[in-house]
């Protein structure tokens, strides 16, 4: 991957019960570069949505615990010396886009980019790469998302990266009206730039009144306005500023910044294509079909111009008809705003359809990563052939489906080794028990955890070995 | 199906102009103030061996039609003929459901069973599989055939009048089950479907999904019916256990000779199980066809929608996925003619456009325009039927030029809604448009075995 956005790096999460630890995921590895679209597949609790969920802790935390990780965020910030007008230090841009820890030369602090001690022993930091382990080796910023605190989690939920769920009615708050729902991610993460362009309106105004024949008794109070506004855009988190919401006649300074937002809510319902936009607005979500609340969702996910869009199941619970009128919504979006899209989804013809890469999980653990082509067409993973084996086709007539024996195991005492080993028909027991297969590139950009590909290959017949979907004689 | 039915005898279910309609109650009397016409005018049939599929968006009253054929729900109109097949060499006579007693079909109830959707729903939390699978055994006093000489009892789909005992071949006679022989018939179920005789002392919630589902399975079965409808049986299990539910079913209905009516939105699983797929739309079946022909040659312009939506398990046939326009409307007030007429791509000028279509593309025009004569003109509308009254402010007359020219408009762009214009009269200070008359197509065998509901055929 030359140009992450999203790295997760051996995430691993457990949820404390009473009957035992769970350990939802066990080392779980996905990156997924700038615009790309990426499909994260398999069957219900198999970590899909912990996997996502865990890297903005929006886990139960307790009981659920991250137990260890990376998930690195490519994050570049307005500049601290010019506030984003431009100078020496980020060179005009305004923005800084350098790792704080290896300040852009990417080598490894612990080892200096050798990869191994001076005693000639490999470097444990960086796994004996000797790229910094902050930014990939990129020399770009990342933040590491697992390490950030609350409010900094807050900066990023809705902004860097967004959501958008399975269930719209769930998603939405069934008694605030749509406007309100959209405004909210641009007044917690666009109040900059929400206050500028109110600030022109304000002048404007402010013009206009001047500009006629006889004043007003509100040049006055617009004037107030625009000491208050220009205050905001100093300090846009001020606790003054929420004071001054609930004294009654003051708050109604607020009324020129939620126009702003309305306005700018009505842009993003029209960008959802949602039919007569402007009465949705003051709609609430009992009052629209499940598309057109997941249109809602998908408008406010993206109000904030995401760099990572999470979609978690997000046509499951929606008709054929209107899955596919959501599913080409995203796409023809993705196009115009260029934001990466990690797709959740148990069902593999969606996956097919609209993926560039694909990792299928199983039981914690990723089973299978690489492009949507290979994983359909040349599956390796033992899993993965019996799970692309079994979904009925629309075309295709078959006596009966291949399915794969027995059921997901309980990950209270998951199985030992390999995680699919009990239900695999290819499993060697000296082997596939007891040792636990890493993520290899057993062909060019396609990674596989599972022994019949690393160095117990020899053990598998090449016929065994051949990728393939698995069909019924 | 209207044309030509074959003799009775070999259907099971003969369904004829079946309606539900729902009451929405209001007012302090709780009136009904409107009714939800959930299944509006269904006729089909289902040969006996046969798994008649039926597929359809959510609310389109698939659910509601497998219901009816147990009498689940309270049958509005229409009747429902049941042709019970002969069970211990006893045959008996057609019977309407539609008009009998609900305690009349309690009884028949035994031989024609449902599978739901949710099982974690549909199975008592507080009972052991045992008495699950046990308590309709008991209740409708199920015997079972049990060798004189060994005490084994005679598989369930092997029962028959006289048969003997399949381990050693002795004599049978039959004989109530409870006891061990209830556990041994619960056992021999259990282990036909693919569970464990220690399964019979465990809840529901120790089980998956899919186990759970084999217990509902397992429950239908042990009545030894001869009807089953599965609705939306695999929808909340996962693709690998689906396919070891949709496998079960097959088995079971080769062994036992079930016939099925098979519920579902997913046309991909219909295909995998259904003989003939019933497309349904807002209460009515606007195709019926063998599943090839629906699947190689789909005639309705909603069913080539449909099947254009799914997406195909498959990156290197990627298509651009068919955008079907709108959403389903409510079938409370259904629309006219065709129902299907205001999504449709193809739509004539008679499909039944009704006057609130105009009053809808009426009040888009008159929002994207404020400026226009048209919105200057429009004080309000009202819909009755094929009737749209439009009144009109200000300047009536220049109102309703625009009005008039917008309907040419329309018209010569080749919109079928505008075609299906009949006249304008003025009335005082308004203006009616009257549309054509249409009725709704009804479903027309256009091939051997593939009828459809369309005005194009």
């Amino acid at each position: 991957m030359t140009d992450p956005v999203l790295v997760v790096h051996g995430l691993k999460v457990d949820f404390d019960t009473y009957d035992g630890i769970v350990k939802a995921l066990d080392g779980i590895d996905v990156d997924v570069g700038r615009g790309e679209t990426v499909g994260l597949v398999g069957e219900t609790g198999c970590g899909k949505s912990v996997t996502v969920n865990s890297l903005v802790k929006l886990i139960p935390i307790p009981p659920g615990r991250i137990a260890s990780g990376r998930a690195l965020l490519h994050w570049p910030i307005r500049c601290p010396d010019c506030r984003g007008k431009g100078c020496a230090r980020c060179q005009g841009t305004g923005t800084l886009d350098v790792c704080d820890a290896c300040r852009g030369d990417r080598k490894c602090a612990r080892c200096r980019g050798f990869g191994k001690y001076r005693d000639g022993k490999a470097c444990r930091t960086c796994e004996a790469t000797g790229r910094c382990t902050s930014c990939e080796g990129s020399g770009k910023r990342y933040v590491d998302l697992l390490q950030l605190s609350p409010k900094e989690l807050q900066q990023v939920r809705g902004s860097a990266m967004s959501f958008i769920f399975q269930e719209p009615m769930s998603a939405l708050n069934p008694v605030i009206p749509i406007a309100e729902q959209i405004s909210e991610t641009f007044y917690y993460h666009q109040r900059e730039s929400l206050v500028q362009s109110t600030l022109a309106a304000l002048d404007q105004e402010i013009a206009r009144i001047r500009g006629s024949e006889r004043g007003s008794w509100r040049l006055p109070i617009l004037r107030f306005y625009r000491q208050l506004y220009r205050r905001m855009g100093e300090k846009p988190n001020s606790r003054f500023f929420q004071f001054l919401r609930r004294v009654p006649l003051m708050r109604r300074y607020h009324r020129w910044i939620a126009r702003e937002m309305r306005a700018r809510s009505l842009e993003a319902l029209k960008k959802v294509r949602i039919p007569s936009p402007e009465n949705v607005l003051d709609a609430y979500p009992y009052e629209l079909s499940g598309g057109m609340m997941q249109r809602v969702v998908i408008a406010i996910a993206l109000a904030g111009n995401p760099k990572v869009l999470i979609a978690d199941e997000p046509t499951t619970a929606l008709d054929v008809t209107i899955q596919s009128q959501i599913l080409r919504l995203m796409q023809d979006l993705k196009q115009d705003i260029q934001t990466a899209i990690v797709f959740i989804t148990h069902d593999l013809a969606i996956i097919a359809q609209v993926c560039d890469r694909v990792s299928v999980m199983y039981a914690g653990t990723i089973a299978e990563t690489a492009d949507a082509r290979s994983v359909f067409q040349a599956p390796l993973h033992p899993y993965t052939r019996g799970l692309i084996g079994a979904i009925p086709r629309p075309h295709r007539d078959a006596p009966r489906l291949p399915e794969i024996k027995g059921s997901v195991p309980n990950l209270i005492t998951p199985p030992g080794g390999c995680r699919f080993h009990p239900r695999c028909k290819f499993a060697k027991p000296a082997v596939c028990g007891s040792e636990k297969p890493l993520l290899v590139e057993a062909l060019p950009g396609h990674r596989v955890a599972c022994h019949m590909y690393n160095h117990n290959g020899h053990l598998w017949t090449e016929a065994e070995k051949k990728p393939q979907v698995e069909v019924v004689a | 199906m209207t044309s030509a039915e074959p003799a009775s005898s070999e259907h099971i279910f003969k369904v004829e102009n079946l309606k539900v309609h729902f009451p929405i109650l209001g007012g302090v009397l709780r009136r009904p103030v409107g009714w939800v016409h959930a299944v509006d005018g269904v006729s089909f049939a289902i040969r006996r061996g046969e798994t008649l599929g039926v597929v359809g968006e959510s609310g389109c009253g698939k659910t509601t039609t497998g219901r009816a054929l147990l009498r689940l729900v309270r049958v509005t109109g229409g009747s429902i003929t049941y042709f019970a097949p002969a069970e211990d060499g006893k045959a008996s006579s057609p019977v309407d459901l539609a008009k009998l007693k609900a305690r009349d079909v309690r009884h028949l109830r035994r031989r024609i069973q449902i599978i739901f959707q949710d099982p974690s729903s549909s199975l008592d939390p507080r009972q052991l599989v045992k008495s699950i699978v046990g308590e309709p055994i008991r209740i409708h006093g199920m015997t079972a055939l049990k060798c004189v000489q060994c005490g084994a009892l005679v598989p369930i789909h092997l029962e028959a009048p006289g048969a003997t005992c399949n381990a050693c071949g002795g004599t049978t006679k039959p004989v109530p089950l409870h006891g061990a022989d209830l556990e041994a018939r619960i056992i021999e179920l259990l282990e036909r479907v693919g569970l464990n005789p220690e399964h019979m002392f465990r809840f529901p919630h120790e089980f998956s999904g899919g186990q759970k589902q084999r217990i509902a399975i397992t429950r239908a079965l042990a009545l030894k019916p001869a009807f089953l409808v599965l609705d939306e049986p695999t929808s909340s299990l996962d693709v690998s256990v689906q396919a070891q539910i949709l496998n079960l079913l097959k088995d079971l209905q080769r062994d036992y000779g079930l016939t099925y009516m098979f519920i579902t939105h997913n046309l991909s699983v219909v295909r995998h199980m259904a003989d003939r797929i019933a497309v349904m739309y807002l209460g009515r079946f606007i195709e019926v066809a063998d599943k090839r022909k629906l699947f190689d040659r789909p005639l309705h312009p909603y069913t080539k929608g449909l099947l254009e939506s799914i997406p195909i398990p498959d990156p290197a046939r990627r298509r651009e996925l068919a955008l079907m326009k709108g959403e389903v409307p409510t079938p409370v007030n259904p629309p006219l003619g065709c129902r299907f007429h205001p999504r449709c791509p193809v739509a004539l000028p008679h499909c039944g456009w009704e006057a609130r279509d105009l009053q809808r593309s009426l009040e888009d025009a008159v929002r994207d325009s404020p400026e226009s004569p048209l919105a200057q003109g429009v004080r309000d509308m009202e819909s009755d039927g094929v009737r749209l009254r439009v009144r009109l402010k200000g300047d009536s007359e220049a109102a309703a030029t625009a009005l008039r020219a917008f309907l040419d408009d329309g018209a010569a762009k080749g919109l079928p809604m505008y075609q299906a214009v009949e006249g304008m009269d003025r009335e005082g200070d308004a203006v009616v448009v009257r549309f054509l008359n249409a009725k709704e197509p009804q479903l027309k065998e256009v091939e051997p075995d593939h009828a459809v509901a369309c005005y194009l055929y």
